[in-house]
């Protein structure tokens, strides 16, 4: 009965992630950071540039906050009505999640060491430093969620970041690339997710609440 | 009667309910839940449900606030201080009563 709880438990938990709407969301955001950044580099010094690197700016910030406050939008419209709704307790309450955040912030430290030491351009690391912090996400939100598919996709994460830097691209060309390939590997990994979903679950006919 | 059976018998009849237990598991985990989930993971009826919510409401476990999501009404459900307390200890004397008798 403890086990049957258990999976009770974490089935709540892995509930945000079951529609895929948080993949394809974070997924298009990073195909327009992809896009503005190229934009940006693709004229240095021009007015163009100069527009697209403000633009730059403001879509991170903005993408902050605004793919959660997207993603609950299209949740009330497509997954709230199927199969209901549940607010989260927020915190770092979970050991797990407090691991890899100390995790990732000693990998980057050991990174800064790194480059200190062996006198490496900081930029020719940039995109496995982006691959270890997506990936290292990624495997919290695995671990969290119990969800393999997020352990995938923080491999795929690692090995794009590894592969541009293996292959010697400027900072220019790898970080885009970086970005969109990241960006296209979680829509379609979402719309899949969301695919399943919306087949498994039609939409109800009648009103919920009888309470 | 012996003392396992007298741990088991101390355990809070109100929680010991399959269907109740199944529903302060969820809302122990979660910050609240609405109607809607709950009921597609309890697989209880409406009218089932709705009873069993208005039991742990009246205990003090659960608090129940109705509310709109654009037009559509939305009954959220979330489990109280005492009702996190409550089912605690009725996790613990069941684990106990568990080891014990294992």
């Amino acid at each position: 009965m403890t086990d049957d709880l258990k999976k009770l438990q974490l089935r709540a938990l892995q509930y945000w992630l079951v529609d895929g709407v948080g993949e394809l969301n974070v997924g298009f955001f990073f195909l327009l950071v992809a896009i503005v950044y190229s934009l940006q580099e693709s004229a240095p010094g021009s007015l163009l540039s100069k527009i697209f690197s403000i633009a730059s700016v403001l879509l991170v910030c903005g993408g902050a906050f605004g793919v959660r406050w997207i993603i609950q939008r299209i949740k009330e419209r497509t997954t709230y009505p199927r199969t209901g709704y549940i607010a989260y307790k927020s915190g770092w309450k979970n050991k797990g999640d407090v691991a890899i955040a100390i995790g990732v912030m000693a990998l980057f430290l050991a990174f800064v060491v790194f480059t200190m030491v062996t006198d490496t351009k900081l930029t020719d690391w940039v995109p496995v430093v982006c691959g270890l912090f997506m990936g290292a996400f990624l495997v919290q939100t695995g671990y969290r969620s119990a969800l393999p598919r997020f352990y995938i996709l923080a491999f795929l994460s690692l090995l794009i970041g590894a592969g541009l830097v293996a292959s010697g691209l400027s900072i220019v060309f790898s970080l885009p690339l970086f970005f969109g390939l990241n960006g296209l590997i979680l829509l379609t990994s979402g719309s899949l997710t969301l695919w399943n979903y919306l087949r498994q679950t039609p939409a109800p006919q009648d009103t919920p609440d009888e309470h | 009667m012996s003392t396992d059976l007298r741990s088991l018998a101390d355990v809070d009849r109100l929680i010991h309910e399959p269907s109740r237990t199944v529903i302060l598991a969820i809302l122990a985990a979660v910050e609240s839940a609405d109607f809607l989930y709950l009921q597609r993971e309890t697989g209880l009826t409406k009218g089932n449900l709705s009873v069993h919510l208005s039991k742990l409401e009246d205990a003090g476990y659960v608090s129940i606030e109705k509310t709109y999501r654009g037009k559509v009404p939305l009954t959220l459900c979330r489990m109280t201080e005492p009702g996190r307390k409550a089912f605690e200890e009725y996790r613990k004397q069941l684990q106990q009563f568990v080891e014990r008798t294992s």
